[in-house]
């Protein structure tokens, strides 16, 4: 009887840390290379001191006035037009594909491609010089947005805050030499007795990957369960969290940290010369990482310990009495 | 209700119902490789330029019917053929003799891999006809291409809005939008261009994709002009010099 309970224990120990569960991840990189592809749900304001636009004039449409005098604007075409507008506040909806590009050391631009059936994004704010000229602008499609991480007029940092669907640096490609600089990533699962996730891995990542966050298939009886509550799980990418600030002023890249919810998902890693791979958990990481039956493990082994232990120091004498002549 | 379209399809288009003329063209050069990585810096912007039709049954391919211009009749013409991944590529190099008289020819494959060249549509490769021998560079002179059906059946096919598709496969870097124009050279008419990058790591030999949609009225008109497509890039806010084409998708020239 003993020997069955035992061996249903084993058995349900491993497969309560083989089956797959929820997990959360964390990344913190620090990249000169980032696209967001933005949601409604959660998405935060921004308020920032400045904002400077290459807006996009649309094909057959009038341009705008330009606004202020930009100091980081770089664009050369006549299908644009550039602005700056201090204390700008606005917030991003559904349909919008940012990618953010560190190239210079005091901003970061970001490009700004729009979805035909996104609802239109505009920057309020106020002309630098002329603080009762409200402006409003459009993000078009096309646009170009610049963020200085210092401004040389205003003296003022801002911190990005976003949520939406995230690809973390680039593989490096011939005509681009924008990637990830370095970063590291957590893994998060709730484990059995512990009251909080706990990091059951984690790594580093090398320059030039690229990370992202996708869903993967549920265990069994999770479907079971899904199917019941009619509940359908997106394959899309998981939806981050995310901020972007710069802490390292000397160089063009900037610092982001992303992190997910507990999902049935996988960290997707692409490096150069590798096929992409879904990083893993495996049980061995879960156990080591989950301290209560490592513990309990310790304790039973202690405890047999000092049972053998005692049994022979009691039983030895008598032993001895028999085998002696 | 697309069975409908299709069975309503149109020959191409340029001599209306007047019976094609297809002849077989088979090539005086050809060079092929296969190189283990991509070479994105081979020659060439545009990879394929194909009118589209129904895909052909496999035992027909591989098969490039491409118009050949009646200005084009004593010179020679390049075929390239590339995979989307870049890891096949191939020239083909055939001479129109001075008589021809024919409004399409079959160009021929003569290659070493016409397992693999058989199993490539326009979706995953291309094939560009151009006028001119394969070696030269394409410096200093408008570029000339023509327009072929690729392991395609030779019958232009309608969408569900009643347009034809001419696709092209474009490598284009360094872009952060591409910008193109369609018009009939002779009459100035615009024609509807929509362009899109291929956002997938296979994207390698080619990254962008065009679609210049025709009515029926255009097509015909199309077939006794040229369309002349141009593009530039923007990027990073600065935007690159014009690039043009000429495209012929009829014999009446």
């Amino acid at each position: 009887m003993l020997r069955w309970l035992i061996t249903a224990g084993f058995v349900a120990v491993l497969v309560y840390y083989t089956a797959p569960r929820p997990k959360s991840f964390t990344v913190s990189a620090s990249v000169e290379t980032l696209r967001v592809e933005t949601v409604n749900e959660g998405s935060p304001d921004w308020e920032l001191p400045v904002i400077e636009a290459c807006l996009r004039v649309p094909g057959n449409a009038n341009a705008p006035a330009a606004v202020g005098d930009p100091i980081y604007t770089d664009c050369q075409s006549s299908r644009y037009v550039r602005a700056r507008i201090v204390e700008p506040a606005l917030r991003w909806s559904e349909g919008y594909t940012l990618s953010f590009q560190g190239m210079a050391l005091d901003h970061v631009r970001i490009l700004v491609r729009k979805a035909e059936s996104a609802a239109p994004v505009n920057i309020d704010g106020f002309e630098e010089f002329d603080r009762d000229w409200a402006v409003d602008r459009e993000i078009t499609d096309g646009t170009i947005l610049f963020i200085p991480w210092l401004d040389t007029r205003l003296q003022e940092r801002p911190v990005l805050r976003l949520t939406g669907r995230v690809r973390i640096g680039e593989v490096p490609a011939g005509s681009d030499a924008l990637i990830l600089r370095e970063g590291r990533y957590e893994i998060r699962q709730n484990l059995g007795l512990n009251p909080r996730p706990v990091v059951v891995s984690e790594g580093t990542l090398v320059p030039g990957d690229r990370v992202g966050f996708a869903p993967s298939r549920p265990p069994v009886w999770q479907r079971w369960v899904d199917w019941v509550r009619q509940r359908r799980r997106s394959e899309e990418d998981l939806i981050a969290t995310l901020f972007l600030t710069d802490l390292s002023r000397f160089t063009p890249a900037f610092d982001v940290v992303a992190t997910t919810r507990a999902e049935y998902s996988a960290l997707r890693l692409t490096r150069i010369g590798v096929e992409p791979t879904l990083i893993p958990v495996t049980w061995t990481e879960r156990l080591r990482a989950d301290a209560i039956p490592v513990g309990i493990s310790t304790l039973i082994g202690l405890l047999a310990g000092m049972l053998a232990l005692a049994n022979t120091y009691f039983k030895a004498p008598s032993e001895d009495r028999k085998t002696k002549p | 209700m697309k069975k409908l379209f299709m069975a309503t399809a149109l020959a191409l288009v340029a001599v209306g119902a007047q019976a094609q003329q297809v002849r077989d063209l088979s090539p005086t050069a050809v060079t092929e490789t296969t190189p283990e990585r991509a070479l994105i810096s081979k020659p060439g912007w545009l990879r394929g330029l194909h009118v589209i039709g129904d895909e052909l049954p496999g035992n027909a391919r591989p098969r490039i019917e491409a118009f050949v211009p009646s200005g084009w009749v004593g010179g020679k013409l390049c075929a390239r053929l590339t995979s989307i991944v870049g890891t096949y590529d191939a020239g083909h190099e055939y001479e129109i003799p001075p008589g021809w008289t024919a409004q399409r020819a079959n160009l021929l494959y003569a290659g070493k891999q016409p397992d693999l060249v058989a199993a490539i549509t326009p979706e995953t490769g291309g094939v560009a006809v151009e006028k001119g021998p394969c070696t030269g560079d394409e410096a200093g002179r408008e570029q000339e291409f023509a327009a072929n059906f690729w392991n395609h059946r030779s019958e232009l096919i309608l969408n569900e809005d009643g347009l034809g598709e001419l696709r092209l496969n474009m490598n284009i870097a360094r872009a952060d939008e591409l910008l193109p124009g369609a018009t009939l050279t002779k009459s100035g008419e615009a024609l509807d261009v929509r362009c899109a990058p291929i956002d997938s790591p296979d994207a390698i030999a080619f990254n962008y994709r065009c679609s210049i949609l025709l009515s029926p009225g255009q097509i015909v008109a199309a077939g006794s002009d040229t369309i002349r497509f141009s593009f530039t890039r923007l990027y990073r806010g600065r935007e690159s010099a014009e690039r043009t084409a000429q495209i012929y998708v009829g014999a009446g020239q």
